[in-house]
């Protein structure tokens, strides 16, 4: 009896574990699995409205799940590799996503690109486009990274905007000389010194070699590349940058933008937020400028990032992400999240009067006609991931240390050749 | 046969629960660390040893197995040493004593990663909490780039370490008070000097105490991810890096689930190396001391 008792126990122990390992999930029709990378509502909850406009005109639901993107980065992984991979996810267009198609779990979307292209500016349409020919992401947002200077400021010292790098150079040393900051940058997440490589490189060698660059087929050791180092070098060693710069964040450089510590920033349209909360005024306090020319003859090309959807193609719902993604391709929902999240729309059609306030459209018209220019991923987005994270955590070195510079290109050349192999 | 077979019975669900989250995984990554597997979507090809031979080349990983030493080296001598302090002072009965227990207790609500942020406001330059305080007591002159490359190792450790503190007294404190008053005073009697006792009757009797807070440590030593993850992301130019996020980088940035898995049977032999012998020596002291 005691034996039978005991038996039973352990079956009854043992039966919800075994249980729970043949449990599978099913999902209905008229459904799709979302996942996206959103801190809190400020911006879930515009991309959800642009989603759930989809959702409402196709009749089809969808089932959320958003991460912080430091844990989406983490996550995003895992759950593709589930057997229930989300059937949408948050990517970004432009030279990473094919990387990640080699893991399989990214769908080419070429066959609705045809349909939905002209949705977009041929900026966008050209970054959404991978080096191996294919699109994997639907863009709904773009975001051009421009220098943000300090009307106040540039008043102060009876400064005019800089047309050439000497003029650049000038404006710089009389900033200095007056005790003012000229170039605010800081390296706290490693991103944000590379804003300024990709210009100095597309300045210097121009868009075909930057795209060589990315794909891994022009090196890193290039007299061009070599050559934009140093020039960057001269400027680091003319005490134009802040100190510092390891514990400063973009964040920290809009403080001090705002303040008045610091005259320019390179940036993305994402700071302008920090500028407005904190009062100025756009045009009046502060305005945009392009990255000055270098090299004569090189097209004034613009470096930003582009953000959109991609489909892991792995679920039964593919159809219903497929004709969602079309969806969020219009001007209607991206309207939507355009004017919720006051983030740029990828879409063309979506008009300038929605952003706030009023004095900042002229700003984003400006923006919109950059798409006019090569349009460039930055180089977080645009190269293999490996490469990425050595750019991250390199040039922020470069930046403490400038005479380092060629250990940090040799360190880049290191790693391309490692993930691209010797070209 | 029943007689043998009934505590079987009962050890089977555990056995099964330890077998599929436990030593399944243990295998499934070695065997993963025998292969150029990228990504999640297919097996990678066989290449043997190769992984950890590119490993013990690689300059960043070497960085990392560098900051997990000097993780691992302060982690055990300063928690521990506070904890021992810190529960020997709350132990005495004194007004106000239940307050103090609490603000010590209170870090261990918290996880690293929460950690990780409070810490990294107090390390903020110019008007963090801690450069704040330096100016406000005319102590200008001993504040750092906290974060910065000279400093962001030993920043995070200390952030790390004012959690792992509270976890250690509430463990050494239990121990305090299994210790007999009777053993303590009859050593007064003897008169023996507080230094003495401290040393010949409290110290021995923590070992059981001290075998969970000293492998505590290890672990979380030689694991620590989340809170560099959170406060430095390995930067400035990886000078806090640890093995963890380094395996962290490299499977799921880089996508090199062979190389990371050759990472993670790396750390889970230092970890076996460095606690299984400790744990075991300490078990086999207490044998000795109860016989």
């Amino acid at each position: 009896m005691s034996y039978l008792k005991t038996t039973v126990a352990a079956l009854c122990l043992s039966l919800p574990m075994g249980m729970g390992i043949v449990a599978t999930s099913a999902s209905a029709e008229g459904v799709v699995h979302l996942f996206h990378r959103s801190a809190a509502d400020p911006m879930r909850l515009p991309r959800m409205a642009m989603w759930q406009h989809c959702s409402e005109r196709l009749d089809i639901e969808i089932i959320e799940n958003f991460s912080p993107p430091k844990q989406y980065e983490v996550q995003l992984p895992v759950q593709l590799s589930s057997s229930t991979p989300p059937d949408i996810y948050a990517y970004w267009a432009g030279g990473r996503s094919q990387f990640q198609a080699a893991t399989g779990k990214i769908r080419a979307l070429n066959d609705i690109w045809d349909e939905i292209k002209d949705n977009y500016p041929a900026g966008v349409q050209a970054t959404s486009t991978e080096p191996d020919g294919n699109v994997y992401t639907i863009p709904t947002t773009f975001q051009p990274n421009v220098f943000w200077y300090n009307k106040r400021v540039f008043a102060e010292h009876d400064l005019e905007l800089p047309q050439t790098w000497d003029e650049f150079t000038a404006v710089a040393a009389k900033l200095k000389a007056a005790g003012v900051t000229p170039f605010l940058l800081g390296s706290k997440s490693g991103w944000e010194p590379l804003l300024w490589f990709d210009y100095m490189v597309l300045r210097v060698a121009g868009s075909e070699f930057r795209n060589g660059l990315m794909a891994g087929t022009e090196s890193y050791l290039d007299p061009r590349v070599i050559e934009a180092m140093e020039m960057w070098k001269e400027l680091l060693e003319a005490g134009y940058f802040n100190d510092r710069t390891s514990s400063l964040g973009w964040q920290e450089m809009a403080t001090k933008f705002v303040n008045g510590e610091g005259a320019m920033e390179l940036m993305g349209t994402w700071t302008v937020g920090n500028f407005i909360r904190a009062g100025l005024e756009p045009g009046e306090d502060f305005d945009v400028f392009d990255f000055p020319p270098i090299t004569e003859g090189i097209e004034l090309a613009v470096e930003g990032a582009v953000e959109g959807w991609a489909a892991s193609g792995a679920g039964e719902n593919t159809e219903n992400a497929l004709a969602m993604l079309k969806c969020v391709s219009e001007r209607e929902p991206q309207e939507l999240f355009a004017a919720q999240a006051q983030r740029m729309a990828a879409n063309k059609d979506v008009p300038i009067d929605i952003y706030e306030p009023a004095s900042f459209q002229p700003t984003i018209e400006r923006f919109h006609d950059m798409l006019d220019a090569p349009f460039h991923q930055n180089l977080e987005l645009a190269t293999h991931p490996g490469v990425t994270e050595v750019a991250k955590r390199e040039l922020p070195r470069f930046l403490a240390y400038p005479d380092q510079y060629m250990k940090v290109l040799e360190l880049l050349e290191g790693r391309r050749n490692d993930v691209f192999g010797d070209s | 046969m029943n007689a043998r077979l009934t505590p079987w019975l009962f050890l089977m669900p555990a056995i099964l629960i330890y077998g599929i989250f436990g030593a399944y995984p243990i295998f499934q990554t070695f065997a993963i660390s025998l292969t150029d597997q990228v990504g999640v979507a297919a097996p990678g090809k066989f290449i043997g040893l190769q992984n950890y031979i590119t490993l013990v080349q690689d300059e960043y990983f070497l960085n990392s197995l560098k900051n997990t030493g000097i993780w691992v080296i302060a982690f055990l001598i300063v928690p521990n040493s506070l904890a021992i302090t810190i529960a020997l002072l709350v132990k005495q009965t004194f007004w106000g004593a239940s307050l103090i227990k609490t603000v010590f207790f209170l870090p261990l609500a918290l996880s690293f990663a929460i950690v990780g942020v409070i810490w990294g406001w107090i390390y903020e330059p110019d008007v963090g909490l801690l450069d704040q305080l330096l100016i406000g007591l005319g102590l200008d002159g001993l504040i750092v780039e906290w974060l910065g490359p000279d400093a962001a190792t030993y920043s995070v450790i200390a952030a790390a370490a004012w959690r792992q503190t509270a976890f250690a007294t509430v463990v050494f404190l239990a121990g305090l008070s299994a210790i007999p008053t009777e053993l303590i005073e009859a050593a007064k009697v003897d008169g023996g000097t507080r230094r003495q006792i401290f040393f010949r009757i409290t110290l021995p009797l923590l070992k059981p105490a001290s075998t969970i807070a000293v492998s505590s440590a290890l672990i979380h030593a030689l694991l620590a991810t989340e809170i560099v993850l959170t406060m430095t992301e390995g930067g400035p130019f990886g000078s806090s890096e640890v093995v963890g996020y380094r395996m962290y980088m490299e499977t799921f940035w880089n996508y090199k689930f062979g190389y990371g898995a050759a990472i993670g049977v790396i750390v889970t032999l230092m970890t076996a190396t460095m606690v299984v012998p400790y744990v075991r020596r300490m078990a086999k002291a207490q044998e000795r001391d109860w016989s």
